[in-house]
């Protein structure tokens, strides 16, 4: 069989590690010596469908390593509406964490993402611990988080402490009204506070959410780290090694990939450490326990949920894309609000419920809401500019009327703007609030580098919906 | 915030992922027969999933 690439070498090297971890655990056993296995995972971002060959896997290696350990460095939810709208939200992929027997997670910026009541449903449903030590929690909210976990097994103590990772505001990427009660330090300034677990454990293991660029700063900073388990960049560590005498890994994203770690101690002393990736996503085999889970939460009532009644169709696809630039220009507070045509799948709605199924089908692609401060007379280049890329058609938008005048060649001369409310100049600051791919995509001017508010158009025109209950968008038009 | 894309320095809204810089990157020099194609790595070499968040200073590089 030839086996070409990354896919199916790992799929063979995983197959051949099973194997050979068999016979050289029997060899451990002879010479007495403790062998620690910790298989890792991290930005699971609620892929369930791997989940029945991820436990596979890990029903595999505790025949081999019955003592085997399995962590997540965080993000373990969002990024599929079967988990992220279930009731409680996030509660299938915690209930399959349960079972495959997760021993703790890192706190990722993404399980903040529904609010800290929310966060508190998932750590008290969930049978392992929540790490973080640079999360600061005010008594008076309940959220268990720890810092640090020390765990014991062949009586080899293993300490673990969660790091999360901050950008540069000070906030981890997440849509800030969702962490404003609670506080953060950098992950760097209270590793030192933990040192002391070095001195009273035989393993010291850094559970990070802080990305492997910032996770390798980490390694040249503190060397008596034994190992970094990294999640939050999404980094494939193909060949896991150790910088300044640290190992640092990751396992890329969505349980395509696990990573798994050995430690070898001697009399009580860490003798070797390494590390190998193992593709989850080319392992054959499948618990069947969780396929069935699987099964069933892939029956997911709450898309179904009505969210609001249309009191009139929606008969052309700028009346939708009306709606969702009103909810990105609500929810994000802005001046105006813009979405690309394309990113609008759907052309017609009929009249009554709408659902949060609909909601995905009219915008799938997931895109966070970005904000920019701009001066009107930017916001003009910026709309003919995304005409002009957008294949001469005009994006859809929210605060404002606007008709573009074109040359002969039908390229954009000039844009005639009509405010919803007070005047438009060319010298006045406005904040305007896009999906990220006109963010990334229209080449465009603004008085700032703008923020993704981490929160996604789709999660913004349900919340709209949810506040106004009854619309009527027909023969709404805002440009020409 | 500034990221680092084949070495080029681009300014960029905070909160951007992978994805976000390769568009930024390709739309800036219209090197838009990249998209079909597209893998990103990081200077260890390390593959890079294009949904993974990018911070201050990140560098990647497309193939």
């Amino acid at each position: 069989m030839k086996i070409n690439g990354i896919k199916g070498g790992f799929l063979a090297l995983t197959a051949a590690l099973l194997l050979s971890l068999a016979a050289c655990h029997s060899v451990n056993r002879l010479a007495n010596d403790r062998e620690i296995a910790i298989l890792a995972v991290n930005d699971i971002h609620a892929n369930i469908d791997l989940f029945p060959r991820f436990a596979a896997l890990v029903d595999s290696l505790r025949s081999v390593h019955p003592d085997l350990l399995v962590f997540s460095a965080g993000d373990n939810r969002t990024g599929n509406p079967l988990n992220d709208m279930y009731n409680p939200t996030n509660y299938p992929v915690i209930d399959m964490m349960n079972k495959v027997g997760f021993d703790m997670t890192a706190v990722g910026n993404h399980e903040w993402d529904a609010n800290i009541e929310a966060l508190q449903q998932n750590i008290a449903d969930a049978e392992f611990p929540f790490l973080c030590a640079n999360v600061i929690i005010p008594d008076s909210i309940k959220l268990d988080i720890s810092p640090y976990k020390v765990i014991n097994k062949q009586g080899i103590k293993i300490a673990v402490v969660g790091l999360l990772q901050l950008g540069s505001s000070g906030f981890p990427s997440v849509y800030r009204a969702n962490v404003s009660r609670v506080g953060f330090v950098k992950g760097s300034d209270v590793v030192p506070d933990y040192k002391y677990l070095r001195d009273e454990n035989d393993l010291f293991i850094l559970l990070s959410h802080e990305g492997f660029e910032e996770d390798l700063r980490l390694a040249d900073s503190f060397p008596f780290v034994d190992a970094i388990i990294g999640g939050h960049s999404h980094t494939l560590v193909e060949h896991p090694e150790a910088h300044n005498g640290v190992l640092v890994t990751q396992s890329g994203s969505k349980l395509n990939y696990t990573t798994l770690h050995t430690f070898k101690f001697r009399a009580g002393k860490l003798v070797d450490k390494k590390a190998v990736v193992l593709n989850v996503k080319g392992f054959r085999k499948e618990n069947a326990e969780m396929r069935d889970l699987v099964d069933h939460y892939s029956r997911n009532e709450r898309l179904d949920v009505v969210l609001a009644n249309a009191t009139t169709s929606f008969n052309t696809r700028e009346e939708i894309g009306c709606m969702v630039t009103d909810a990105i220009r609500e929810g994000a507070g802005a001046d105006f609000g813009f979405h690309n045509t394309g990113g609008i799948r759907v052309n017609h709605l009929d009249k009554g419920p709408i659902t949060v199924k609909d909601v995905y089908s009219i915008d799938p692609f997931n895109n966070m809401v970005v904000v920019y401060t701009m001066t009107g007379a930017q916001l003009k280049r910026f709309i003919m500019q995304s005409y002009k890329q957008n294949g001469k058609r005009a994006s859809f938008v929210s605060g404002m009327c606007y008709k573009i005048v074109t040359d002969d060649d039908g390229y954009p001369k000039s844009v005639m703007i009509t405010p919803e409310n007070g005047t438009f100049s060319d010298e006045a600051e406005y904040k305007v609030a896009m999906n990220e791919y006109m963010a990334t995509s229209i080449k465009f001017n603004s008085v700032d580098d703008g923020t993704s508010l981490y929160k996604t158009t789709e999660e913004m025109t349900m919340d709209y919906l949810r506040n106004m209950k009854n619309i009527d968008y027909q023969n709404v038009k805002r440009t020409e | 915030m500034k990221v680092f894309v084949n070495d080029v320095e681009i300014n960029i809204f905070e909160g951007a992922r992978v994805i976000d810089a390769t568009h930024n990157f390709i739309n800036r020099f219209e090197l838009f027969e990249k998209l079909r194609r597209l893998s990103a790595h990081d200077a260890w070499n390390n593959r890079l999933d294009l949904d993974g968040e990018l911070q201050e200073g990140s560098r990647i590089y497309l193939d």
